[in-house]
């Protein structure tokens, strides 16, 4: 099974940290970086995945424009087939506790790792997806 | 001295209006009315009335009835009955359901009349200056949710990201890939303090006092031009100044400057990739005590739906710039505290103008 990432994120040293990351602990994974989740929308939407595909989204809460939030609620609202190949793994430096227990009881939200994001949670991130990294 | 305040007297005896306002007309501004139509007349075309007497015994409707009615729709004016002993029983209950705030008997004397409108007007101001503390304590919490929001966004972010860029910097052995890390991390620590100092600006802008003196503004020019020709160099931008002054002009300088700043770093910060003639133009005109100065840029514009919300506080009108949403909310609440003001027109992908109109002091 291929495992690729979607990082849906607007702050420059973030998006160099977990592509760096990603590269340094999976070789082999792919990464497709939006800078706006309207972006990222777009592209779950149009683009087809294998069935043997399985993609891992990185989503920031707090952007411009399109929050997180929205867009866990509008990936919510894609059928089925779209959406049974991603997981969606919350990446935030929010201290807003209560949205983010509750966005964490989201069915697509496997998890959320507080910023800042370092090779330990990253790590930790892989085995609760069941990925073994380097 | 300050204007007089205003009285609304109601009386359906004629005698009694021309009596009433030639013994206060003096002190105050006397208002009559021969019945509810015209009292409610003057109250919808005075909303600075502040004291409303009535008679008790009116045709149709009672004193302590047209109070009561009239309550909801003008609460603030301070209400004061007139009535003889008759109408003792009414009187007690209009004062214990807080109809009214006086009552004076008849016959009354001037004394009686000028204290308790005295009282009332003293009521009157309480109130309403509570009421508009009120509104400013609404308006204090509604930035202060916003700030707890920024707190998260515009400090804690940069610091994570910092800190995430420090923990992959300990595996990174090439020299070359540690050096790139670091001009991430040194743009996020200007982010930071570029919050900072907007922070501060915030603070001053909202709490400070001005500190009016004559201002030179070939002098601030010549400072600005200093200060910004690192980046318009670096960025090959062309800043043009002119200065057109001829009168002295008299204002807070450090307020004109931090509003000046806040304009020329937007110029600046919002130019377009790419683009060849990049230009920022600063005019300043000094005429019939006051200031006229348009900072105009070939930028990527702000589409007009955003004109008016780029004033308020932590709105950022594009998505792929640094900013904190923070600086033009300063700009706006500065000028307000200098009596002058901002318009801002733009059009999208050429470039963005604002017109500052600043009185001297």
């Amino acid at each position: 099974m291929r495992l690729s990432f979607i990082v849906v994120e607007h702050a420059e040293i973030d998006i160099y940290i977990v592509t760096e990351l990603i590269r340094k602990v999976l070789k082999e994974a792919e990464v497709e970086v939006f800078l706006t989740a309207e972006k990222a929308l777009d592209h779950i939407v149009i683009n087809k995945v294998a069935a043997t595909e399985r993609k891992v989204i990185l989503l920031d809460l707090m952007m411009p424009k399109m929050d997180g939030a929205s867009f866990i609620s509008l990936f919510e609202a894609l059928p089925r087939h779209i959406r049974a190949n991603y997981q969606i793994v919350i990446v935030t430096s929010s201290m807003n506790k209560t949205e983010l227990e509750r966005l964490g009881k989201r069915r697509d939200v496997e998890m959320i790792i507080e910023k800042p994001l370092t090779r330990d949670k990253f790590r930790s991130l892989l085995a609760k997806i069941n990925v073994e990294g380097n | 001295m300050s204007e007089k305040l205003k009285v609304l007297y109601i009386d359906d005896e004629r005698d009694n209006l021309i009596g009433f306002k030639a013994t206060f007309r003096s002190e105050y501004r006397i208002l009559l009315a021969e019945n509810m139509v015209q009292a409610t007349e003057h109250l919808e075309m005075n909303p600075d009335l502040r004291v409303i007497i009535c008679d008790q015994r009116m045709p149709g409707k009672t004193g302590v009835e047209f109070f009561e009615e009239i309550r909801t729709r003008f609460p603030l004016p301070v209400r004061i009955l007139i009535t003889g002993f008759a109408d003792i029983e009414a009187v007690i209950s209009a004062i214990n359901r807080g109809n009214i705030f006086r009552y004076i008997r008849k016959p009354w004397i001037a004394e009686d009349i000028i204290s308790a409108i005295d009282e009332g007007s003293k009521f009157y101001i309480a109130t309403s200056m509570l009421s508009i503390k009120n509104q400013e304590l609404q308006q204090a919490y509604t930035e202060l949710d916003k700030f707890a929001y920024s707190v998260s966004h515009d400090l804690r972010g940069p610091l994570t990201g910092i800190l995430g860029a420090i923990d992959i910097a300990r595996e990174m052995s090439d020299i070359n890939e540690i050096k790139e890390l670091l001009l991430l991390v040194e743009k996020s620590v200007f982010k930071l303090e570029d919050y900072i100092s907007s922070m501060h600006d915030y603070h001053s802008s909202q709490r400070g006092e001005l500190k009016i003196v004559d201002i030179d503004f070939n002098q601030v020019a010549d400072e600005l031009q200093d200060v910004y020709r690192i980046y318009t160099t670096t960025n090959k931008i062309r800043f043009k100044v002119t200065v057109n002054q001829l009168e002295a002009f008299r204002s807070d300088e450090l307020v004109i400057k931090m509003i000046l700043n806040n304009l020329i770093t937007n110029a600046i910060k919002y130019q377009k990739k790419n683009f060849q003639d990049k230009n920022i133009e600063l005019s300043i005109d000094v005429h019939d005590v006051m200031a006229k100065i348009v900072i105009s840029d070939t930028g990527i514009g702000i589409p007009e739906s955003h004109f008016e919300e780029i004033f308020n506080l932590f709105s950022r009108a594009t998505s792929h710039r640094a900013g904190s949403g923070i600086g033009l909310y300063n700009v706006r609440s500065a000028l307000l505290k200098l009596g002058g003001n901002i318009e801002v027109s733009s059009v999208v992908g050429e470039g963005t103008v604002f017109k500052l109109t600043i009185p001297s002091k």
